[in-house]
């Protein structure tokens, strides 16, 4: 399962975006970048870290929907020598689980991992919809830092995956 | 201004609270765990087993994690707070 290696590259990404701003600031290449830029830097620097930290913990939710949906499919692929009938439900039940809301989904797992800990995943969701909608209306959930999504959200997988392969 | 600390909040998924340690350009986080710091619980075959997400959490207070990989956190004290105020400052040439 890949899923530590793509978590992994999204933090890299994001660590290289540090280093470039870090290597550009260094040289003092921003200024000449453009005037409306160079005389808003520290602007324009605050913003461009805060946008990229937010896009980092969109993607890593993404992956994390993805992997959490691979590894459920791995729970109803159990028996191999499994009926054309028995697979043609398995098929059926997998287009349906795609279709779930999320919230369903990390339900089920209460059944290995305590409430609190999915209590804490569906608060990462909330404030990854947050991010996206950004409504003031709503008002803005929990927060938490990149870093932090991405050691939860790895964890939280790393559990499921080796319930798996007890 | 050297550097700024920012109260981000008390309503932290995970933690009681952050602040950032930082710069227009860079910043660290300082997260308020109680002791232990944040667990998963698993219920494997009926029983309870508790994984600490981080280590070093041995007090509430102030900790600064240092990497996403070992997962260990640091109390924040006033060495501590040296370095990361030298690392978010020294780099920058603007």
């Amino acid at each position: 399962m890949g899923y530590i290696e793509d978590l992994n590259e999204v933090i890299q990404i994001q660590r290289f975006q540090t280093e470039l701003r870090k290597a550009f600031s260094e040289r003092n290449q921003i200024k000449s970048l453009s005037k409306e830029i160079g005389e808003n830097i520290e602007y324009y620097s605050k913003e461009f870290k805060e946008k990229t930290e937010e896009y980092t913990i969109l993607q890593l939710w993404t992956i994390f929907e993805r992997y959490l949906l691979e590894l459920t499919y791995e729970y109803i692929h159990g028996e191999k020598e499994a009926s054309k009938m028995s697979r043609m439900i398995t098929e059926k039940m997998i287009e349906k689980i795609e279709r779930w809301p999320i919230g369903e989904l990390l339900d089920l797992y209460k059944t290995i991992i305590d409430s609190n800990t999915v209590g804490m995943i569906k608060q990462i969701k909330r404030y990854r919809d947050w991010l996206v909608h950004k409504n003031t209306k709503k008002g803005s959930p929990g927060k938490i830092s990149y870093e932090d999504t991405y050691i939860f959200l790895s964890d939280f997988l790393n559990f499921i995956s080796a319930d798996l392969n007890r | 201004m050297v550097a700024e600390l920012k109260p981000i909040g008390l309503d932290i998924i995970g933690a009681h609270g952050r602040v950032d340690l930082g710069t227009h350009y860079e910043n660290r986080k300082f997260l308020y765990f109680k002791d232990g710091g944040p667990v998963i619980t698993t219920k494997i075959e009926g029983q309870k087993k508790e994984h600490k997400i981080f280590t070093g959490i041995e007090e509430d207070g102030w900790y600064w994690v240092e990497s996403i990989t070992l997962k260990k956190a640091y109390k924040v004290n006033r060495e501590v707070f040296s370095s990361l105020l030298e690392e978010v400052t020294s780099k920058w040439v603007i």
